[in-house]
Order: structure tokens, then sequence, then C-alpha cells
């Protein structure tokens, strides 16, 4: 009964490998067919997240704001999607889907945070 | 699992061909696209849109030779675009496929029935 879960649990990571390595393709993909075929590309997207939902992986970082969240387009910034940073209440990325007009906001403390350190260290050294 | 009903943009049959028209003969956007590591076992499991592929035996004469990258998926069906675009039936197939790695794996197109993303829940090495 042991060995059986122990293969399950074999099964389930290697399904999951397979899943990401699936999205990352499916992206890719998407990215290199907008130019010519937008639906193309957002079928792409469209199977991308069913893959991920039915292998319950996380969505790559590098891809999760590449895609509209309410019309599931693929978003290319100065084609269809209008990327702008706004420090006013907090600061934050604001992208908005041109094929919709879904507005998706992303804070960016951390890294700013992050960037603030690491010019204090320099200034440190230097004096 | 679909979203946009009522946009009627569903894969149902009768879906326009429109999408796949501008990708015909323009079959070098996909060389290396695909980032999995696809073998003999997994393939089943794995992502086929992006990868080459030969249609090597068919029920149906005229099907057989058929040769790019596969476009689309659905249920019964792989859309192959090579310099015109192909729409082959999965279950009256058998399909050589070539990975990345420039491995050739035959596949019977019966075994790859299924919508892509629920071939990832079929049963795992019976
Ligand atoms: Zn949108």
């Amino acid at each position: 009964m042991g060995r059986k879960w122990i293969l399950r649990g074999k099964e389930q990571r290697e399904k999951k490998r397979i899943a990401r390595e699936r999205v990352e393709t499916l992206f890719t993909m998407a990215e290199r067919v907008f130019p010519y075929s937008r639906e193309l590309a957002n079928r792409y997207v469209e199977i991308a997240l069913a893959v991920q939902q039915k292998a319950k992986i996380r969505l790559p970082k590098k891809w999760k704001r590449r895609y509209c969240k309410k019309c599931h387009s693929f978003l290319v910034p100065g084609v269809n999607a209008r990327v702008r940073l706004r420090s006013k209440p907090y600061p934050h990325v604001v992208i908005k889907c041109l094929e919709c007009g879904h507005i998706m906001r992303y804070p960016y403390l951390r890294e700013k945070k992050a960037r603030r350190a690491k010019t204090q260290d320099q200034g440190g050294v230097e004096a | 699992m679909r979203w946009n009903r009522e946009k009627g943009k569903d894969r149902a049959p009768g879906r326009s061909q429109r999408p796949y028209q501008t990708v015909a003969g323009r079959t070098w956007i996909f060389r290396g696209a695909h980032r999995g590591r696809v073998t003999r076992k997994n393939i089943i499991w794995h992502e086929l849109i992006g990868l080459k592929a030969k249609i090597i035996r068919a029920s149906h004469p005229e099907l057989v030779g058929i040769e790019g990258y596969v476009l689309d998926e659905t249920r019964n069906t792989l859309t192959i675009v090579g310099d015109r675009v192909w729409t082959v039936p999965k279950d009256v197939v058998e399909v050589e496929f070539e990975t990345a790695a420039g491995e050739k794996i035959r596949v019977d197109g019966k075994s790859l029935v299924g919508r892509p993303e629920m071939r990832l829940k079929k049963r795992w090495r019976k």
C-alpha cells in the first residue's frame, strides 16, 4: 500500500512538470504567433490556462501579466495593452487591456524597496 | 471551462478557419518554440502544438504525407500547417512527431484523442 502512494506522488510530480512545460510552450507560441494571428494567440492562452487549472500549478511569473484576466487575450504592451507606472496611493503598475478595457493593477513596492536598499548599500560603500 | 460563451468564441465545430490562414507558409515562426522535453513515454500527456508532425499512415490516402507544425488541437482533430493548412482527424492516422531534440516518435492517433487539457488527465502508465 505504501508503494502505491509513493508511485502516485511520483506521478503527480511528473504531471506537474509536464504541465509547466506545456504552459511555457503555449505562451511562447502565443508570443510568436501574435503578430500574424491574434485569435490564435488567444487560443493558446486559453489552452495554457486550462492546462494550468487542470494540473493546479502556478503560472510562471514571466507570463502572469501577459494576458487579460477578464477576456483572456494575449497582451503585448504598445500593441493591445497600455502599461503605466503610478506611485500615488502606493507604487503600482497599471496594465490596461485595450481589447476589452479591463484594468489590472500590480504593486511594485517590493521591487522599489529592494532597489532603495541597494542604492543605500552603494552609498555606504562610497562614503 | 468556457469563458466567453456570449461572444461565441467557442471551439465547437464550425469555428472560422480564418485564424489559421495568416500563418500558412510561415512555419519558421514555430522553429524552436517548443520548450518541453518530449519523449516516447510522455508524449500522450505533452503539448502537441508546436511540434513537427508527419502523417505516416491514414485510412484516407490523401492525408498520407502531410508534413508541418501542429498549429491547433481539438478533441478529435489536429490542425497542421505547412505551405497550407490541413485539419486531420486523430483517430484514423498514425503520426510521426519530431521533438526539439530531433527524436522521432511514432504515435497512433487513437491514443491522442481528447481535448488538449484533458489529455493530461489520462491514465498514467497502465
Ligand atoms: Zn481584456
